[in-house]
């Protein structure tokens, strides 16, 4: 098992990105000038058979996606880049905007060709603004020779790619919500059905993929979907941009091929734990995700390993706390993250959100009824069951996996006040 | 709000143009042409009137977005990542540094309008950590010695 994979970070700091014709001998748009002399059968089977799936954090199957897409009908048909990418701990797709933005561009233009779309739309967060004038450039460049805009290449088609800058909401990562921001509107989920696919931006068919998703895309068809698949394990195929970040030696975006342990990652790619202290928890997938006792320590990064367990990858943000980390301040960050970013459409996560902090603050400062201690958990498991949309759903997802793992932690001062 | 700005306002929406779905470029725009970095009320139903749609849709967009500011900022608006891993990387002495040189609480503007301090979301910095952004800049790995040098060389123009 290699511990660093080089596939969808190959061109990382080989090419100056501000630099078209660098970009144009190292790699040379070669991915889209192969898949705009096939049919459009074949992108879409080579997809599904890399077996890549949707690296924004639900992780549903990317070649499937698109060939459900390919059967709506509209007056036109959109592709979304999300690169909202706001969950905190998570920069990689920071990374690929960065370092790599024609491969994104490439990986949107060889979609759109399989998919039928005609137009298609970057959504950047607000947060990253200083990178779309790199990104922007990028578009002209490939728009002036003749890889954006009419007749593409030569062939009959036609598909431009506009830049949407966010306003800052995390809610604008979800989907729907990064639509009705498109739309000017404030970012609020919508309810489904209709999938996005069917109905979406300005009530057309519309496919969103992540960054990372669209830059694999491309990948696998360069180098192939074996060439892909060689990577990672039977059920978790390829390799996985990771954000890894926290009290670790050196923190960064690493590309390892699914099957790596987190040990290894964080001991051998992190250099180990800052200041040379005890591991005592990693959070996996940014604040939306679970907590990892230090024990798990040997669990293979897959879908698989992650699923039975109860967990899930998510972004691919890796946050290590050393043991001088408070587990009740460290809850109480990531619930004043949801309190702020709710967007108050539905009960559960708008008034969960307040409850919860204010039982961490009773919990903190030795007040707390010995009812909190049987509330925190209910509430938690009203906001996962019964909220609108994802962010509502995992915003407790830290608070039960922490109180699986510690909780004398989290109710140590509790019994106190019965 | 001077006839002025209300002018130049009316150019952005000539330019941009007026549709709905331009609401949220349109009022990035409008607010970098005012001082404070924000979107007074007078402002918001002067966008309102010009687009044709009712004033609370625009209060609505300007209150659910982070970048818009109802109320006035510094003309450089610093602010402190308050996510989990700025946290744990002690971003509890970067807000005392700050609000240390600057001689202001977290949520104030300074007297003389140049700087303001607030918390924000995580913006992406966490390899940095701990980070902060001035205006669209991103400043990390900070310290006591380096929030000094950044906010000095801010002041005397060397940073913008």
């Amino acid at each position: 098992l290699k511990r660093i994979a080089n596939l969808l970070t190959r061109n990382f700091n080989k090419y100056n990105p501000d630099n078209f014709e660098q970009f144009m001998n190292i790699d040379g748009f070669e991915a889209l000038i192969k898949s705009i002399k096939m049919n459009k059968e074949f992108i879409i089977s080579e997809i599904e058979s890399s077996g890549l799936m949707g690296r924004g954090g639900a992780a549903y199957p990317s070649g499937k996606k698109m060939r459900e897409f390919v059967k709506y009908k509209g007056e036109n048909k959109y592709i979304i880049c999300n690169a909202d990418e706001g969950e905190p701990g998570t920069f990689k797709d920071r990374s690929l905007l960065e370092l790599d933005p024609y491969s994104i561009i490439e990986g949107m233009i060889i979609t759109a060709f399989a998919v039928g779309a005609t137009v298609g739309y970057v959504y950047i967060r607000e947060e990253y603004s200083y990178l779309v004038n790199r990104f922007d450039q990028a578009l002209s460049n490939s728009r002036k020779n003749g890889f954006l805009g009419e007749k593409i290449q030569n062939i009959e088609f036609n598909f431009d790619i506009k830049v949407f800058i966010g306003a800052g909401a995390y809610i604008c990562g979800e989907g729907t919500s990064l639509i009705e921001s498109i739309e000017g509107k404030p970012g609020r989920p919508r309810i489904k059905p209709p999938n996005t696919k069917e109905k979406g931006l300005f009530n057309q068919p519309t496919l969103i993929y992540n960054v990372e998703t669209l830059t694999a895309i491309k990948t696998i068809m360069r180098f192939g979907s074996d060439e892909f698949s060689k990577y990672g394990t039977e059920k978790s195929k390829g390799t996985k941009l990771i954000s890894l970040c926290g009290n670790v030696k050196n923190p960064g975006t690493y590309e390892v091929p699914f099957g790596i342990t987190l040990r290894e990652i964080v001991y051998d790619l992190g250099g180990g734990i800052l200041n040379d202290k005890q591991l005592k928890f990693l959070q996996i997938g940014g604040v939306s995700g679970a907590i990892f006792p230090a024990k798990l320590i040997d669990t293979p990064l897959t879908y698989e390993d992650f699923k039975e367990l109860g967990f899930s990858i998510g972004s691919g943000a890796i946050l290590v706390a050393d043991n001088s980390v408070n587990m009740l301040d460290f809850l109480g960050a990531v619930g004043a993250f949801f309190y702020h970013e709710s967007c108050g459409k539905c009960t559960p996560c708008r008034e969960g959100n307040r409850q919860l902090l204010n039982i961490y603050s009773r919990l903190k400062s030795g007040t707390a009824l010995k009812e909190d201690a049987m509330n925190i958990e209910k509430i938690a498991k009203v906001m996962k069951n019964a909220s609108f949309c994802g962010l509502g759903q995992t915003a407790p997802t830290a608070l039960l996996t922490a109180i699986d793992f510690c909780p004398e932690e989290i109710f140590r001062r509790s019994v106190q006040h019965e | 709000v001077k006839d002025k700005i209300l002018n130049e306002i009316d150019l952005i929406l000539e330019n941009i143009g007026n549709e709905r779905e331009n609401l949220i470029p349109i009022l990035k725009k409008v607010q970098t042409l005012i001082e404070g970095n924000y979107i007074p009320h007078e402002v918001a139903k002067h966008i309102a009137d010009k687009m044709n749609i009712p004033e609370s849709e625009v209060f609505e967009t300007v209150s659910f977005y982070a970048i818009f500011n109802d109320k006035p900022k510094g003309k450089f608006m610093i602010r402190i990542c308050d996510s989990t891993v700025c946290k744990i990387n002690d971003s509890y002495s970067i807000v005392e540094s700050l609000e240390e040189v600057l001689n202001i609480k977290t949520g104030e503007v300074t007297k003389d309008g140049m700087f303001s301090l607030d918390y924000s979301p995580c913006f992406g910095a966490c390899d940095i950590s701990p980070a902060i952004r001035v205006n669209d800049i991103v400043y990390g790995n900070l310290n006591h010695e380096k929030i000094v040098s950044i906010i000095e060389r801010i002041r005397v123009g060397e940073l913008s």
